[in-house]
């Protein structure tokens, strides 16, 4: 068993290392270190990580990797986030970094990060289950602002608006001249941008407002004494002082050492949103990217159903946007339900993972919501859905394997197109979930959930679904005899349905 | 009457303390003298350091008064006053002493006495050992006037030559031994090197009127001014600085009374110092030579029997992590051994269990065990980090050659926070027991030195508590630049918490007594400076909290003034063993809460240095250093009290019963803290 962990998170400034102990007792911080580097400054304006940045991050590393051995790490991961991302010579750096320090650097997309970070709050927050329960988080960054809801200890809601505080800045200052009440003239066009989700949030009733992103730990510790939480009072004077208080305001956030334009797009936004939400009090929650990362290295060592509210709320999130674009809900559960048990039994026989196990369950309730567009080839329609939706804690890549996964519940044929882009494993992938997909959506063909599984046996030549009837199933039966074909390709099994009480 | 002492002024109080050391007739006669060198390199100190920075101000026409009321130049001028007054009595005792070694049958020869055999054996010495190493230098347009360095004795003649007036110097060479026995005396007699040059000078100037003679000294302005932004490999640029330290102004000329007063003249032009920077010395110059004084031990009772730390039962044998398992360690030297602290350094640096040792480094002694341990543990693979302070004063050079050869075997050299000395003392030792990793750390008062533990008393608590070790994880990650926030949640650190903290406890003080209850502060320190803390005690004793204060050197708090410090009281403690431990004992209405610190409170330390104050979390250590304390508070043998007009008195005796704390903390029996405490208050 492992139990010492270390994460690194290379973000666009900095580039942090967090190293914990995990026993009986509980997770345990053994280290916590940080170092900036304007990895973010070089990529924003040339487009890549210039020759001494790289220098610098490759002295970080070594570094990092020193403290590593220092306390004999058992297992680590090192996400690159951020400008990383977006860096043309990206691959080349994580190169040089493996090869001169030896720490491999993963890109992870943001949708992952996300999730990773609110995963940490299972052990950063004391009373996390009372933030599930009713929370508006909502997180700014110098490109975005993303609003999360939770709600009934699920995440319910995840979208990201181009609010951010870099973008805000470059149109308070293309509108400074024009007027002198700028700060009002952005209010309005936040709220512009986010009115459409504002009876959501509101009829939501929510409780407890959360503030993340990177500029509210000076916020936070410059304005509000780095307490957690501040009162709503002391954050709406912070907001009346912009419009009544401007000259010395401005003078006094300098002083602190933040940018006037984008303190001023902080708050207009974290201030629509405060507006939709009756709470007495605003948290700024100790969360970060690196505690989820180091809970998925436990829960990857342990078994932990720890961490297992937050890794529903993947499912929570595709479950909403089935139900937006009107989804058949009662299908697609047993789709999902059938799907998984197939899986399981198959299990025995061939290599599935959790992730193969996510990824299923994703297309089967997924698979419909192209039919919001058209009734005809609406498979397709899913599909273009599907590859177009960001769902925390999944990557683009995830959701372009859904996707096809989905388009191929009916043609199990991958278009030529796909095939030059699509690796062999990633096709052998798809071909396995898909064919499951495929027999799960079969047996409830007419949505109407006549067929309950019984049990599932895998034979050397059949895959026997021993099932129980409501109603007559004929069109089910016609419908797997169809499908029978491409799960014999793909598995080398036939499926066979079978009447409970007939199967011996 | 001025609410703050002026700090020199108050030094200087401080080194006529230590001189007074010298006039106990009941010490021996060598450790008198070592009171009486004590107080002549302190002096050098002061002027190479303090004095030059006065000098600088006015330099620069700095013309502000100061928290005591006075400007630059009026604190220069009674500076002077003071110096002179306290030479005078320096010498007056020294002289004592002198007589004191004749009454035990050891002679000092003087110049004026060598006749006969005496100067034929010394004529013999000079020619064969003194001569050849001397390089004469005379003054001309040609020739500036030769560099003196600084602290150096030298001779400075003046010479006719063509019927014109020369200055000529030689400088006291430093290869030779200041005391020279003669051989051939019936006593057991020594004459000073600088004497037998003096004595055949015209030897060295042949076929050159020497007119006149004198030894002079200069002290030279030695602060290291050291632009850190300029710097990119800031040990290149200490090294340099270094270097240049001998070459500073003269801030100081002594000169032996009586010398000619065109020597004089020419030197107070050359030197450019003004007169109130000449000091005319009646007698011997650089009295800090008696340190090198060794007179032949078949003659008893010329010095103290150097005393032994004692080691105790849980130093020896037993593993010191498993001993630190056990409960936290607390030792106090000199009177407990310092080598259990080098130990957990040395076993450290063995044990395989152990992954990673961190340490700053502050001023270690030569040969030093802890620099061999920790190169020894880079050599076994674990990862080592010494954070070197390259400007701990005057240890620089030495500093930089440590830095040197840890870097050299693979130790991660670290030279702290831009702008801060790191004059902490902390290690931690990262170690991994059954599959867990497990914490020790060391904090202390002093230095990682083994030669000043025997000498100064200082105070090292060992534990391997969680909350302590992740604060140090945590304070070391943030001196190396790997973290911008200080969030230790027990260890104080300054310049980001120690401050504030240290306002929040006089503040708690304050609260209880306002709530009726009593409110009572201990504090031990070297110097206390800092006017912030000095206002905050004001305000503590008008509100009623009793404060008692051990501050050995500087005190710029004046004491037991009706309506604003009527209940502070302060002492200080001179004595064989140097006071260094920093004790803050807050009683916090029957709570009482106790904490270590490797700071003062002076400025320099709560602002400009990273320094750490420690709480004693286990309860028997706290208790035997508060009766530590109460010790300090009871000795009437080496204490003296600060009275509100600036004065020490010294405290006598008043019929009661002698109360020494070094000699009750050395002749103590104990092998535990239980024992201590049994013993010591059974004594208090």
């Amino acid at each position: 068993m492992n139990s010492i962990y270390a994460a690194i998170d290379v973000g666009s400034n900095t580039l942090k290392l967090k190293i914990v102990q995990y026993s009986e007792n509980g997770i345990s911080v053994l280290d916590d270190i940080s170092k900036g580097v304007k990895i973010g400054e070089d990529v924003f304006a040339k487009g890549n990580i210039e020759h001494e940045t790289v220098k610098e991050i490759v002295e970080i590393m070594i570094r990092f990797k020193q403290v590593m051995d220092s306390y004999k790490v058992d297992m680590y991961r090192a996400f690159a986030t951020g400008a990383m991302r977006t860096a043309e010579n990206n691959l080349n750096v994580i190169e040089i970094v493996l090869m001169r320090s030896g720490i491999k650097i993963e890109i992870i997309e943001d949708t992952m990060e996300k999730f990773l970070t609110y995963k940490s709050m299972r052990d950063n927050i004391d009373d996390y289950r009372k933030i599930r329960e009713s929370s508006i988080l909502v997180e700014l960054n110098s490109g975005s602002c993303d609003v999360s809801i939770y709600s009934g200890n699920k995440l319910v809601f995840n979208e990201e608006f181009t609010l951010g505080t870099l973008v805000l800045k470059n149109i308070m200052q293309d509108i400074e001249d024009m007027t002198i009440n700028y700060p009002k003239v952005i209010a309005e066009l936040i709220e512009s941008r986010t009115c459409h989700m504002w009876r959501l949030i509101e009829k939501r009733r929510i409780r407890n407002f959360l503030m993340l992103g990177g500029e509210t730990t000076i916020l936070k510790n410059s304005l509000f004494c780095g307490l957690d939480t501040i009162s709503r009072q002391d954050f709406e004077n912070v907001h009346r002082r912009i419009f009544s208080d401007q000259l010395c305001f401005r003078k006094e956030i300098e002083e602190y050492g933040m940018d006037w334009y984008e303190f001023v797009a902080c708050i207009l936004v974290y201030q629509v949103f405060l507006k939709l939400v009756d709470t007495e009090s605003m948290i700024f929650p100790a969360i970060n990217l690196r505690d989820g990362m180091i809970a998925e290295m436990i829960e990857e060592d342990y078994c932990l159903a720890r961490y297992k509210v937050f890794n529903n709320d993947v499912i929570s999130l595709a479950r909403n946007a089935s139900a937006r674009y009107k989804s058949c809900s009662r299908h697609c559960r047993e789709v999902e339900k059938n799907g998984i048990k197939i899986m399981k039994e198959l299990k025995k026989h061939f290599s599935f993972d959790e992730r193969d196990e996510l990824l299923l369950r994703l297309a089967a309730i997924l698979h419909e919501i192209g039919k919001f567009t058209r009734a005809k080839n609406y498979l397709a329609a899913s599909f273009h859905k599907i590859r177009n939706l960001s769902i925390m804690g999944t990557n683009y890549h995830e959701m372009m394997l859904v996707a096809h996964m989905c388009r191929m519940l009916t043609d199990m044929q991958l278009s030529r197109g796909s095939i030059e882009r699509l690796s062999q494993s990633d096709r052998n992938r798809i071909l396995k979930l898909s064919s499951i997909l495929s027999i799960a959506d079969a047996l409830d063909k007419s949505k109407k959930q006549k067929i309950k599984i019984e049990k599932i046996i895998v034979t050397d030549e059949k895959l026997k679904i021993i099932a129980s009837k409501s109603m007559d199933a004929t069109l089910e039966e016609w419908n797997l005899g169809n499908r029978a074909k491409e799960f014999v390709k793909t598995f080398g099994l036939v499926p066979e349905l079978i009447e409970a009480g007939y199967d011996e | 009457m001025n609410r703050y002492f002026n700090r020199e002024l108050s030094w200087l109080k401080f080194n006529e303390r230590v001189l007074e050391q010298a006039t106990d007739s009941s010490m021996p006669i060598l450790d008198r003298l070592k009171f009486v060198s004590i107080f002549s390199s302190n002096l050098d100190e002061f002027f190479m350091v303090r004095v030059a920075s006065i000098k600088e101000l006015m330099i620069a026409g700095y013309s502000v008064e100061d928290d005591s009321g006075y400007f630059p130049d009026e604190v220069f001028e009674k500076i002077s006053e003071n110096v002179s007054m306290l030479l005078k009595r320096q010498h007056e005792i020294t002289r004592e002493c002198v007589a004191e070694l004749e009454d035990k049958g050891i002679r000092i020869l003087r110049r004026e006495d060598f006749k006969g055999d005496t100067a034929q054996e010394l004529k013999e010495y000079f020619d064969s050992s003194v001569f050849p190493v001397l390089t004469p230098m005379a003054v001309d347009f040609g020739r500036p006037f030769p560099f003196v360095s600084n602290k150096t004795l030298n001779i400075v003649s003046k010479l006719s030559i063509d019927d014109n007036l020369k200055l000529a110097i030689v400088e006291v060479p430093d290869v030779l031994d200041r005391f020279i026995k003669l051989e051939r005396a019936k006593e057991t007699t020594y004459v000073l090197l600088e004497d037998v040059i003096v004595h055949f000078i015209e030897e060295i100037y042949m076929g050159q009127k020497v007119l006149a003679n004198s030894v002079f000294r200069v002290t030279r302005d030695a602060d290291l001014n050291i632009m850190e932004d300029d710097a990119d490999d800031l040990l290149m640029v200490i090294e340099e600085a270094v270097k240049k330290r001998r070459w500073g102004d003269a801030i100081r000329l002594e000169i032996e009374e009586g010398a000619d007063s065109w020597i004089e003249s020419e030197l107070e032009k050359i030197f450019k110092i003004g007169g109130n920077q000449l000091y005319r010395i009646c007698g011997m110059l650089d009295l800090a030579g008696w340190f090198s004084f060794k007179p032949p031990k078949r003659i008893k009772g010329l010095k103290g029997k150097a005393y032994v730390p004692r080691t105790l039962p849980f130093m020896s044998g037993k593993n010191v992590f498993k001993t630190i398992r056990e409960g936290d360690v607390f030792i106090h030297n000199p009177y407990d051994s310092f080598d259990f602290v080098v130990d957990f350094i040395k076993k450290a640096s063995m044990d395989p269990s152990v992954l990673a040792i961190k340490q700053t480094l502050y001023r270690v002694s030569g040969d030093s065990e802890i620099i061999n341990a920790l190169e020894d543990a880079a050599d076994r693979g674990k990862q080592v980090t010494a954070l070197v302070e390259l400007m701990a004063r005057f240890d620089e050079e030495n500093n930089i050659n440590w830095a040197k050869k840890l870097e050299k075997k693979g130790v991660h050299v670290i030279y702290g926070i831009y702008g801060l000395k790191t004059h902490s003392k902390i290690t931690l030792v990262v170690r991994r027991e059954s599959k867990k990793i497990k914490r020790y750390v060391h904090l202390g008062t002093g230095n990682y030195n083994d030669v000043t533990a025997k000498l100064y008393t200082d105070m090292h608590y060992l534990t391997c508590r969680e909350d302590i070790g992740t604060d140090a994880t945590i304070f070391f990650n943030m001196v190396s630049g790997f973290s911008s926030k200080m969030t230790t949640q027990h260890l104080s650190v300054s310049p980001y918490t120690l401050r504030e903290d240290f306002y929040k406890l006089i503040d708690r003080e304050i609260k209880h007594v306002k709530e009726g209850n009593r409110g009572l502060m201990i504090a031990k320190m070297n110097s206390l400076v800092d006017k912030g803390i000095v206002d905050k005690l004001y305000e503590a004793s008008n509100a009623g909290v009793e404060i008692k204060l051990i501050v050995r050197g500087i005190c710029t708090l004046v004491p037991g003034v009706a309506g604003m410090s009527e209940n502070i009281t302060v002492k200080s403690i001179i004595g064989e063993f140097l006071e260094h431990s920093r004790i803050y004992y807050f009683y916090n209405n029957h709570h009482p809460k106790i904490y270590l610190s490797s700071a003062d409170w002076m400025t320099r330390n709560l602002d400009r240095r990273i320094e750490l104050l420690f709480p004693i979390a286990d309860k028997k250590i706290a208790e035997r250093i508060h009766l530590i304390l109460e010790l300090y508070l009871k000795d009437n043998s080496r204490s003296w009290k600060l009275m509100a007009g600036g004065e020490y008195k010294r405290i006598g005796k008043s019929g009661k019963r002698r109360i020494c704390a070094h000699e009750t903390l050395k002749n103590l029996i104990y092998e535990n803290n239980d024992e201590f405490i049994k013993r010591l208050k059974g004594i208090i």
